[in-house]
């Protein structure tokens, strides 16, 4: 019993979920940092700013609705903490899983979309509104092709809980016997569709993210801050705090889906019960600070595209390419038999 | 057909003809005559309007248009078109129609001088607050800088500051006065459908200073550095053309040293270097790619060290001064800039390469913002704005100023007439002034780098254009033989390419507003110099001028340094 609550509530629970959120958004602000030839911030600056933005005085606009505003941060934080709490962290298992996870976390991932609308509508103001309507926008086209990468790494895994999906990746990728040889020389060409889907996946996080080069929703030099213009005190602190979450939950979620998450894949360890957590958590830690490293990359290498060309962008291409992936898997999953 | 200026002279029925100082020909026309004749005269080639120039002489009020051609070389220097109304009640038809550009010059002339335009639409005010008395105008002779100064302070003028947007059915999104796109006050109002844009209306007159009313109460030492503070980025473009023109006024041109010359080329393309990579900078960072924003800027700080070796400081450098230049430069010096520019030519071009490939990039500039020819010479585009509608047409090469003559350049001009044309334009012709930079620094000629002058000029008038890095800067000036300009106007390069921006809208998107507006290099401090002394800034100082001085005075006799936050 106790156990159970120390996991919900400390690790890998909440505790560790606000710790990593803050870590990754210090991570990729001090990554961006040192590519763009600055010094960056120091590792406790996001939480001075949460500190100071909570401790500010909240303002609402004139006919503003204040309660959606109100309301709408604590339940895009409420929302990411629970995405996080499905994460495998040390083990394959989260602390929250069943069949189907997958998607319930896709739809998750979709209210926050939902809330950002809803508080630009509710400032009442030119910036937000705008704001508001490209980040549905970007929501809606990015959610088709993860919904389809991450089905397709389900039909490869023949799973669509994550903990199942993150446990038989390297055994459905790469089937062994139990000498450890290589069954079936084919199943080397799934990397060709798995690396079109994770492609996918990291560029429709960074669309959810709502990071460069799909950043319209927050043009800073356009539309002020987007749909969160208004926003202060510890509303800001909640939407900033989500995000930061979010950008945890989706790092981790490509490296449980796509990098097996914390299990050692190639490489067969036999450790007793708590090594074999340590290094999973280290190799968790390992893929995650990669994908980070990847999204950052990405980030700080592109400009901003326009609301226009993100959305031809994501149906136009990401679309059509996670399919291709898909039609690949099922072909080589015909094949393989 | 190419005709000259004989030609020109010929075709104008003029009342009389009489040449500036500096040789320009004036045409004195009957004010009822004169839409005829600008028409006759655009019909002929003279397209371009710089400016509109009017002053209060004795009980008149004398409105010049100085004209040119960016096509025909033989008439790229300056024509002068004169009309004299009377101060009581003074009208004049409008020329908006042959030149659109007028718009913003006539109705910055109503503003500050009265002059009504006949057959205008009806306009709001367009740089003076709309708390303005309506029968007070600032640049007539009826009061002094300080005697208007408390006139408005009595009135309350400008304590209500802010012009609040109207009530409008349609969807407006005002951007401006402040907004993160802008790095200095100005508003443009959207007209919006969903992220298309329908409409867009101006208004300036968020940064008055009332520097042209100041310089006619300072002397003409004192203005050399007051006309630098018109603007921090092109200071030197501004006090290059003073210089020059004072020194056409004084008819002492021909005696300034060549090595001045030659120095004067050197700052001014120097500043040209490091006002190009901050406007691309800062048209990366418009464009959400960060990365490039903050590279540039690192790289621009070369220059900046350049310029801060050489004369002291990074902006303001009051190099200038009538009759040649305030610091030489020697052998040491020398070699530590050649050194620094080379490496600064291997880090621009790195610029150029980057963007001009990076497509998310390229997928923001790309027919963004579209100028054709025609309409870039209809509205009086200048500068790199021109040069990127595929105007050649550099004041540098077709009126040579300072020793533009004798150093070798290439003009760079691109055909695609969009945003990245304007920013191509940049990055080849920031490359090219390091090359002149080069140039200058392996063949400076020896000698003095200044003549003495008098501290009173001689009577006359002059007028001078510029190629500031954001295009054609012009000044001019009439001197009546006193200590001070009688009249001196400036019209710096960002309210003429302003007129064409206002065009570059149709048909863009919400999001191509900040792409757009840099595309002119906006700078809103030089476009808005005219007007008034802000009541506000005069009484929070704590500390006069003349402590400030005399202060400074010391601090450089006894030679300690000086700290800039104690005052």
């Amino acid at each position: 019993m106790i156990i159970e609550i120390v996991k919900i509530f400390v690790f890998p629970g909440i505790a560790f979920i606000l710790f990593m959120a803050f870590f990754s958004s210090w991570m990729v602000r001090k990554i961006v940092a040192r590519m763009e030839n600055r010094v960056g911030p120091p590792f406790l600056q996001p939480y001075y700013d949460m500190g100071k933005l909570l401790a500010k005085q909240r303002v609402y606009p004139h006919e503003s609705i204040a309660s959606i505003m109100h309301l709408m941060p604590m339940i895009q934080l409420g929302v990411a903490i629970l995405i996080a709490l499905f994460m495998p962290v040390y083990s394959p298992k989260g602390i929250l899983s069943f069949d189907g996870d997958v998607y319930f976390i896709l739809f998750l991932i979709s209210i926050h979309g939902a809330t950002a609308y809803f508080v630009g509508w509710a400032s009442r103001n030119p910036y937000t509104i705008s704001g508001a309507g490209r980040a549905v926008m970007t929501e809606i086209s990015l959610e088709i092709p993860l919904a389809v990468s991450i089905a397709s790494m389900g039909i490869m895994t023949k799973s669509i809980r994550i903990s199942e999906m993150t446990e038989k990746l390297g055994i459905s990728m790469f089937p062994r016997t139990e000498t450890g040889e290589i069954v079936n020389k084919l199943t080397w060409l799934y990397l060709i569709p798995w690396t079109i889907l994770i492609i996918v996946a990291i560029y429709s996080a960074i669309g959810a993210l709502e990071l460069s080069p799909f950043s319209a929703p927050h043009a800073e030099t356009e539309i002020v801050h987007g749909w969160s213009t208004e926003l202060t005190g510890a509303d800001l602190a909640m939407t900033e705090m989500a995000d930061m979450v979010n950008l945890f939950n989706l790092s981790a979620l490509i490296t449980a889906i796509f990098l097996g998450g914390p299990r050692t894949g190639l490489i067969i360890l036999n450790l007793i019960e708590p090594w074999t957590y340590v290094i999973g958590f280290l190799f968790f830690l390992m893929k995650f600070l990669l994908v980070m490293f990847i999204l950052s990359y990405i980030y700080v290498l592109s400009g901003r595209l326009r609301i226009d060309q993100i959305i031809s962008a994501l149906w136009s291409y990401f679309l059509p390419l996670s399919l291709i992936g898909m039609l690949l898997v099922l072909i080589l999953e015909t094949i393989g038999g | 057909m190419k005709i000259s200026m004989e030609e020109i002279k010929k075709e104008v029925k003029t009342m009389e003809s009489r040449e500036l100082s500096d040789q320009t020909p004036v045409l004195r026309v009957e004010p009822n005559r004169l839409l005829e004749e600008m028409r006759k005269l655009y019909d002929l080639g003279l397209t371009h309007l710089s400016t509109i120039i009017a002053l209060q002489v004795d009980n008149k009020i004398q409105i010049d248009y100085p004209l040119s051609s960016p096509l025909n070389k033989k008439l790229a220097p300056a024509i002068f078109v004169e009309t004299i109304v009377s101060m009581d009640k003074p009208k004049i038809s409008t020329i908006e129609d042959i030149y659109p550009s007028a718009v913003t010059y006539e109705r910055e002339v109503t503003d500050l001088l009265g002059v009504e335009f006949i057959g205008a639409d009806h306009r709001d005010k367009l740089l003076l607050p709309d708390d303005f008395p309506d029968n007070l105008y600032p640049l007539r002779k009826d009061y002094t800088g300080k005697e208007l100064q408390q006139k408005l302070d009595e009135l309350g003028v400008g304590y209500n500051p802010t012009i609040p947007l109207k009530e409008e059915e349609d969807y407006v999104m005002a951007v401006g006065p402040q907004h993160p796109t802008h790095k200095e006050p100005i508003r443009f109002k959207f007209t919006v459908e969903g992220e298309d844009i329908k409409n867009v209306e101006l208004r300036l007159g968020f940064n008055h200073r009332g520097i042209e009313k100041a310089l006619e109460q300072g002397t003409w030492i004192k203005n050399l550095y007051l006309i630098e503070r018109i603007c921090g980025i092109c200071s030197s473009a501004h006090q290059l053309a003073y210089v020059l023109t004072a020194e056409k006024v004084d008819k002492i041109l021909d005696q300034v040293p060549d090595r001045a010359q030659w120095l004067r080329v050197l700052v001014s393309e120097l500043e040209r270097i490091h006002s190009h990579i901050l406007w691309y900078g800062v048209l990366a960072h418009d464009g959400g790619y960060d990365y490039m924003f903050h590279i540039t800027w690192r790289d621009r700080e070369d220059v900046m060290d350049l310029l801060e070796m050489w004369t002291g400081n990074r902006v303001n450098y009051a190099m200038m001064t009538i009759g040649g230049v305030r610091r030489d430069i020697d052998e040491n010096l020398r070699k530590k800039m050649i050194i620094k520019l080379k490496k600064l030519r291997k880090n621009i071009s790195k610029h150029k390469e980057v963007m001009e490939k990076e497509k998310t990039f390229l997928a923001r500039i790309k027919n963004v913002g579209y100028l054709s020819k025609e309409d870039a010479i209809r509205f009086g585009a200048v500068g790199p704005t021109a040069r990127a509608s595929n105007i050649n047409f550099d004041l540098r090469k077709d009126v040579p100023y300072a020793a533009y003559k004798e150093i070798p350049f290439k003009v760079y001009y691109r055909s695609e007439g969009d945003v990245y044309a304007t920013m191509a334009v940049r990055l080849d012709e920031a490359l090219e002034s390091v090359e002149m930079c080069l140039y200058v620094l392996e063949n400076l000629p020896t000698g003095d780098i200044a003549i003495k002058v008098k501290t009173r000029l001689q009577e006359g008038e002059a007028h001078t254009r510029v190629e500031a890095p954001r295009g054609e800067d012009i000044h001019y000036i009439l001197s009546d033989g006193k200590n001070a300009p009688y009249r001196h106007k400036v019209r710096a390069p960002t309210l003429a390419n302003i007129t064409s921006l206002m065009y570059r809208f149709k048909n863009m998107q919400v999001a191509d507003i900040p792409m757009i507006i840099r595309s002119i290099d906006p700078c809103i401090g030089c476009m808005e110099r005219v007007t008034f002394v802000d009541a506000k800034t005069g009484k929070t100082k704590e500390i006069s001028g003349q402590e400030l001085i005399s202060k400074a005075n010391r601090r450089y006799r006894l030679n300690e340094k000086i700290k800039i936050f104690e005052v």
